[in-house]
């Protein structure tokens, strides 16, 4: 079971304030819920490390950067975060603070704005039960290509096969393996196939 | 080699890519490439290690005047990356592989449960499930209401409650005593008491159990649920 900071209770404190029925609906309740606010930077961190990560990891897809713009967001954020405050308010802020990580990363490491973070929290999800859309997404754009540009894809992507093995898998040589990823990740992304 | 292409060996390698000066178009690929690889099954989740050393440097850096915080506990969704190295052996292995099953079966389908989700039913009521005095810590109990079943358990003098209904086809959960796990008739899918999936043999992707509200009032166990559905009133005439 996941710890808790002090005076938060299980997973009531990670509800939706929108969804806050439980909360109108408990009268005479026996244990103070302070569900909606953090008292201090450690229940904030315990409470948001996991989404903020997976937040990231979606939008750079490794485990290094994804580690590293994580680390600047806490860093940058609970500093100046004062507390106690509502779990809304502190999770658009981390919110609004990844965004501007990942907008500098991006232009750093290639100069283009590759992936960003939709200003709209909620249109984001970074709702409590934050997950990263990358897998619907990855699902839409496998959906739309040809079986062996998907399959090529596939194979090497989201099954973490090497290029021989996935040469093997579709029983074809590893230069065609090669052409065939190159060709499919152009289609995927909406380019000429050169 | 170009940077796009370096850039996009580095991602699939598990490497830190490292930096060039894209064009457009070359953006548009390592966008595409970052999407496809950001959903590599159970990728996502941050390192138990990293979480835990983070929080240290964030305790030594702003909390010189608090308390001593615990070290954090297991990630919940750390079970999910010992699924990961055997994926590529499962695509290689003949079929489309399980990932592939999953990402293109039923596109236009709805989406299952998310993981991790709570059940918070637009109507719903606190309901009592049982007595407090019997779910003492440690245990386990299965309820029945009529509008949603699980189990109802006390960890460490905290309640917790998740659907006792199988993500993959809603059989009915059992309870495993000797394991505390959650096992499915059906398909012989195994969830931990939190919800995780914790194995199956199924070529979809399952997810965990929703958790349902929990509380204690009045020395009895209640969960958030939807109302009963009314009384179905005699039929005239008989």
């Amino acid at each position: 079971m996941r710890a808790r900071a002090p005076g938060s209770e299980e997973d009531v404190a990670t509800r939706p304030a929108k969804a806050g029925k439980p909360a109108e609906a408990r009268p005479g309740h026996l244990r103070v819920v302070t569900g909606e606010e953090y008292a201090d930077w450690d229940g904030v961190y315990r409470d948001n490390i996991d989404r903020v990560y997976r937040l990231l990891f979606g939008k750079v897809g490794n485990r290094a950067d994804a580690e590293d713009l994580t680390t600047e967001v806490f860093l940058s954020a609970l500093r100046p975060l004062r507390l106690p405050a509502s779990a809304g308010e502190v999770r658009a802020y981390l919110y609004a603070t990844a965004r501007t990580v990942l907008a500098r990363y991006w232009q750093r490491r290639l100069g283009q704005p590759v992936t960003g973070l939709p200003a709209d929290v909620e249109a984001a999800g970074l709702g409590p039960e934050l997950e990263s859309a990358a897998p619907e997404q990855a699902e839409a754009i496998l959906a739309a290509l040809p079986e062996r540009y998907r399959r090529i894809l596939q194979l090497r992507f989201l099954d973490a096969c090497s290029v021989a093995e996935a040469a093997a898998a579709m029983g074809i040589t590893v230069a065609n393996a090669k052409v065939l990823q190159h060709r499919a990740l152009r289609r995927a992304a909406g380019l000429a196939e050169d | 080699m170009r940077g796009i292409e370096r850039y996009i060996q580095d991602l699939l390698s598990g490497r830190r890519p490292r930096a060039f000066r894209a064009s457009p178009d070359e953006a548009a690929l390592a966008r595409t490439a970052v999407t496809l690889r950001a959903a590599r099954p159970g990728s996502a989740a941050p390192a138990a290690e990293f979480v835990a050393g983070l929080h240290e440097r964030l305790a030594a850096e702003l909390a010189a005047a608090q308390p001593e915080p615990e070290v954090p506990a297991r990630p919940r969704r750390a079970f999910m990356r010992a699924a990961t190295a055997a994926a590529c052996a499962a695509g290689v292995a003949g079929a489309a592989g399980a990932g592939l099953d999953h990402l293109i079966s039923a596109p236009g389908a709805a989406p299952g449960p998310q993981a991790d989700g709570v059940i918070v039913p637009d109507q719903g009521s606190w309901q009592a499930v049982l007595a407090s005095a019997d779910l003492p810590d440690g245990a386990v109990h299965p309820f029945t209401l009529a509008t949603l079943a699980g189990f109802v358990q006390r960890t460490g003098g905290r309640l917790r409650a998740v659907s006792g209904i199988c993500t993959h086809q809603g059989c009915r959960l059992v309870l495993a005593e000797s394991t505390a796990e959650l096992d499915c008739p059906c398909h012989g899918a195994v969830f931990a008491l939190d919800g995780a999936v914790i194995r199956h043999r199924l070529s979809v992707r399952l997810t965990a159990l929703p958790r349902i509200e929990v509380r204690e009032s009045g020395g009895v166990v209640q969960v958030y649920a939807p109302p009963p559905p009314p009384a179905r009133p005699a039929a005239p005439g008989r």
